[in-house]
């Protein structure tokens, strides 16, 4: 008996170091096969839970409020990403006005996504979306949500994909505050926010100041909004760079529907 | 066999519930969560071969779950796994409240794992310890249900013990 078990123990270690090594991709059309049959699975138990939540939140806290709420959050939602664009627009034409050869900003197609479940562990910011590889959607793919940025596409199956939020310990991307044009690295922090790394102590940052996408991470491209300033800690006389606080411009928590911008390969099936 | 096979289910089970319905009722860093309650119960019922597997199978459904660093989940059951073992070697639990504390123990041990293998090792304070003492005071809710589902298996399949079972 012991020797079965000595054995399954070696096989444990051996699986999981082989796991995080990645020597595993023989399996990886297993793995797909299987998220495919669990995310089937997930989105026929999000409905009924979803719906329920929405009665909860809406008949329950006062149904007139509530709508009328959610109704001026997606107003604000909308007018705060025009802002930004209109920012965004303003400042680029100050500074390129002497330039007549102006490219125009090509458009990527999107793909509406609904999430169908979070992640297993609550501090892993994540989220399954019902979109996946038949629909276009693959590794370091944009996710928008409402007002802005949410994240990006870690990896997809068939039908779908695993979303890294902005907020994850894992989440870097390339960052510039709109008003002073500061460049940093938007890392998640784990707890629901962000913070705005690598910016020298000397560099002009403010409490609401907004974060915009650099575009210098090849990723994400330039101007999409990423999140607001909270805070800003200057740090003791030793420190090289401020601790820059930043909220996401959209609650991770709550997301339900998402859209996946669509790099690479025209698209028929999902477009928006 | 059997027994590993009404973990795995049951842990699947669990996966789906708490990546969908309770995550939309359940804000923060802490919540109900009956997998590493499931960890213990299976060192506590399922010996050694059987538990282990159980346990790999487990872990790897999980990694299909979740974001998290891979092969994380599998190390730290089957770390949680091996720990119930041990102690039950050394000594008999047969309390409530102890093995409520053998719970909240071994959920630390699981939970500094997952937390500093994720890059979250800031979160092991507070919030790590909150969970595992969550998962304590919930776990004999849990082994309950555990128990229940343990029992109807064993009704639908009788265990043939002329044959060994």
């Amino acid at each position: 008996m012991l020797p079965v078990s000595v054995v399954l123990a070696l096989s444990i270690l051996i699986v999981s170091i082989g796991l995080w090594l990645g020597v595993f991709g023989i399996f990886q059309p297993i793995k797909q096969v299987f998220l495919d049959l669990s995310g089937s699975f997930q989105g026929v138990l999000i409905k009924p839970a979803s719906l329920l939540d929405k009665v909860w939140r809406s008949y329950m806290a006062l149904h007139d409020v509530t709508v009328e709420n959610a109704a001026l959050k997606k107003e604000i939602a909308r007018l705060q990403q025009e802002i930004v664009h209109y920012n965004e627009a303003v400042i680029a034409n100050t500074r390129y006005k002497k330039l007549l050869d102006i490219k125009e900003t090509s458009k990527i197609p999107v793909v509406a996504a609904e999430v169908i479940g979070s992640d297993l562990a609550p501090w892993v910011w994540s989220l399954t979306i019902d979109k996946g590889r038949r629909d276009g959607v693959g590794a370091e793919m944009v996710v928008l949500s409402g007002a802005g940025v949410i994240g990006q596409i870690m990896e997809s199956s068939e039908h779908t994909s695993k979303v890294l939020l902005l907020a994850d310990h894992n989440s870097a991307v390339a960052a510039l505050v709109q008003r002073s044009r500061v460049p940093g690295i938007l890392k998640g922090a784990g707890d629901g926010l962000c913070r705005l790394a690598y910016v020298g102590k000397e560099e002009d940052v403010e409490v609401g100041d907004t974060i915009i996408t650099s575009g210098t991470d090849q990723i994400f491209p330039k101007g999409l909004l990423l999140g607001t300033v909270t805070a800003v800690d200057k740090g003791s006389g030793s420190d090289l760079f401020q601790i820059i606080t930043v909220k996401p411009s959209v609650d991770l928590k709550r997301v339900e529907e998402v859209l996946v911008q669509i790099k690479g390969g025209s698209l028929v099936e999902g477009l928006h | 066999m059997r027994n590993a096979l009404v973990v795995i289910l049951t842990g699947y089970l669990l996966m789906l519930v708490e990546t969908t319905i309770e995550s939309l009722f359940w804000i923060g860093p802490v919540r109900p969560d009956g997998l590493i309650v499931l960890v213990v119960w299976c060192g506590l019922t399922t010996p050694l071969p059987n538990g282990l597997a159980a346990i790999l199978g487990l872990g790897l459904f999980a990694e299909a779950f979740s974001a998290a660093s891979r092969g994380l989940y599998i190390f730290s059951f089957a770390a949680g796994y091996l720990m119930v073992r041990y102690i039950l070697s050394h000594v008999i639990t047969p309390y409530l409240w102890q093995r409520m504390l053998l719970v909240t123990v071994v959920s630390m041990i699981c939970l500094t794992i997952l937390l500093v293998g994720t890059g979250g090792a800031d979160l092991v304070w507070p919030w790590g310890a909150l969970q595992a003492i969550l998962n304590g005071i919930l776990s004999p809710a849990f082994f309950f249900v555990f128990d229940k589902i343990k029992a109807y298996s064993d009704r639908l399949v009788p265990i043939n013990r002329k044959r060994g079972g």
